[in-house]
């Protein structure tokens, strides 16, 4: 690999000449490789606490499972107690019947072996959650903290919302920082690297749904900062704008590669520098319902049967927040209510945390219940790992995740649709991306 | 037919090669395009990715990938390293902007732990590169990061 240059300190170099072992020397190793190649000048100290990615445990995972069994043999630990992403499985909320667990628990054949490795190295019991940033969770850095993330759309929220800062980093090396305690300075941990190269200027009748916004964001800005303009009023009127920034966020990184956003007189950055945070030479970018409508109905359809009735609703990726999961759990039953039914005619698949489940059925007892007694289920796993699992495609899926639609065959759909697939269990005809 | 033309870029990791060109235009998401290497145990390189209007349904086992950068999820990283044990990874990754860092934490990971061939890797190779090679182009790499393009007969 070519080198720049990357100024050690001697505690650093000692590691890196094998003075903590040899475990030690190859992460150190490969922090300043990937550091060297992406330009940083120095490494920086980590604060708050990591949060890792990885949580599957297929054969093709095994590779990093075998790394990290290394540094955990080696007696190593992170610098502070981390979490990582939702597993695949959640077979008491999500049973898809006994051959189906039969082929996850075989395709997830390391699993037992990952979380025995991950509680060597430090993990929080339990703290399985692709949003453990939120509060019920717990791992929430400060404005201003260095931190070295995984999984896009809990880096982009920890920068944009949190105004921590991390940068883009990818599986492996979100361990491999974790047990250094450091990370290569560069990209969006300096205040250069968080200045935005497009405003985005949205013109739009109503604020539309955050993952098809955050798509349109993610598709032009693809790694570059953007600065939204023309939201803030909109934003600030909802109940959960943290819900919105999150889903708004978690589109722009899978469909395009952005670690950080700022929202006009909303985020934490462009509440304090405002239009400062502009680059010189900034790119402007108009988005209007035209856009969004074209982008919604570009999306292909990966049914065989294009028209078939779908099998389960899929409603979160990343995890809910407490006010989403309260918010569907009600919507859901006012429409249950209104066509005086029951039960639901297409099973909805609320997931969030443990936590965040917890907290809900504590704060509504009532409400929890008769979630339940309707066939709402609410689940704590990986959806589109679910449904990456071999012998699961079958499972013909819709969702309101715009991440799921990039990752699976599921077909996304605005909320008032898959209200409506809920209760009745029909598609509709392909509706207006300008729906709530 | 034309002759070759040449780019040059900034080498991350070059060994001599030559092989056809997968060429894709907009941000390539390694993980979309094989989540089934990751979940189902495939040995198949063909492109999963069907937001992926350029390389979707094309096979990338020994082709020489050009892409602007990489976009997506931070699983990435393990696929690289995947591809690379399962011997079914591109040869070389041709970017024609700076690599990403998502691409180089996998990059890094699979030339240095993974267990089979590395990846030859090249960046800033310029806009005229991307917008130069097509699908099925012949590319040369030779040690020194020069990457020289032989257009296929259309």
């Amino acid at each position: 690999m070519k080198e720049t240059a990357l100024k050690l300190t001697q505690e650093e170099q000692d590691i890196l000449d094998g003075g903590q072992g040899e475990a030690m020397r190859k992460v150190m190793n490969t922090v300043v490789m990937y550091g060297k190649l992406m330009g940083a000048t120095r490494l920086v100290d980590l604060q708050a606490a990591p949060h890792l990615a990885l949580s599957w445990s297929t054969d093709g995972f095994y590779p990093f499972i075998k790394i990290f069994k290394e540094l955990a043999d080696a007696g190593l630990k992170t610098y502070a107690p981390f979490t990582s992403n939702p597993k695949a499985m959640d077979h008491e909320n999500l049973n898809p019947g006994e051959e189906k667990i039969t082929l996850m628990n075989l395709a997830h054949s390391h699993d037992e072996l990952l979380t025995e490795i991950y509680e060597k190295l430090g993990m929080v019991k339990n703290a399985w959650s692709c949003a453990s940033f939120l509060p019920e969770v717990g791992n929430t850095p400060e404005y201003g903290d260095n931190i070295s993330w995984t999984e896009s759309s809990a880096i982009v929220f920890a920068n944009s919302v949190l105004g921590a800062r991390t940068n883009r980093n990818s599986m492996g090396i979100d361990m491999m920082t974790a047990v250094l305690g450091k990370a290569p300075y560069f990209g969006l941990m300096t205040d250069e690297g968080r200045k935005a190269t497009w405003l985005m200027d949205c013109r739009l009748s109503k604020l539309p749904h955050p993952q098809l916004l955050g798509a349109a964001i993610g598709l032009k800005a693809v790694e570059d900062v953007p600065y939204i303009i023309g939201l803030d009023e909109m934003i600030s009127g909802l109940d959960d704008p943290i819900g919105y920034l999150k889903d708004l966020g978690t589109a722009t990184a899978s469909n395009g590669a952005v670690g950080l956003f700022h929202v006009e007189n909303t985020t934490p950055e462009a509440r304090e520098y405002g239009r400062e945070l502009l680059a010189e030479g900034f790119e402007t970018y108009v988005i209007d319902d035209e856009v969004l409508e074209k982008l919604y109905n570009s999306y292909p359809v990966m049914w065989p049967d294009p028209d078939a009735r779908p099998k389960r609703v899929f409603i979160g990726c990343p995890h809910n927040t407490l006010p989403q999961l309260k918010w569907w759990s009600q919507r859901i039953l006012q429409g249950l209510d209104a066509a005086g039914q029951d039960t639901v005619n297409c099973p909805p698949y609320i997931f969030v945390s443990d936590a965040v489940k917890n907290q809900f059925s504590m704060e509504n007892p009532e409400l929890f219940s008769k979630v339940e007694q309707a066939g709402i289920h609410i689940a704590r796993n990986c959806p589109v790992v679910y449904m990456s699992t071999p012998g699961y495609d079958d499972e013909l899926i819709v969702t309101n995740s715009n991440k799921t639609r990039v990752y699976s065959k599921s077909r996304f759909y605005m909320d008032d649709d898959l209200v409506q697939i809920i209760l009745t269990g029909d598609l509709p005809d392909k509706a207006p991306a300008q729906q709530s | 037919m034309p002759s070759p033309t040449q780019y040059s870029g900034r080498v991350i990791l070059a060994q001599p090669g030559a092989g056809e060109a997968a060429v894709s235009h907009s941000g390539f998401n390694a993980t979309a395009s094989f989540m089934d290497v990751l979940f189902s145990g495939s040995h198949s390189a063909v492109c999963q990715d069907h937001d992926n209007k350029d390389l979707f349904g094309v096979d990338l086992e020994n082709k020489i990938l050009c892409i602007p950068q990489t976009i997506g999820s931070s699983a990435a990283a393990t696929i690289w390293t995947v591809i690379v044990e399962r011997g079914i990874a591109p040869q070389a990754v041709l970017f024609s902007g700076p690599i990403d860092s998502v691409a180089a934490c996998g990059l890094v990971l699979a030339n240095n732990w993974a267990k089979g061939d590395p990846i030859t890797c090249i960046d800033q190779l310029g806009d005229d590169f991307l917008a130069a090679v097509h699908n099925g182009d012949r590319i040369e790499i030779t040690e020194d990061g020069t990457v020289r393009v032989e257009a296929a007969d259309r």
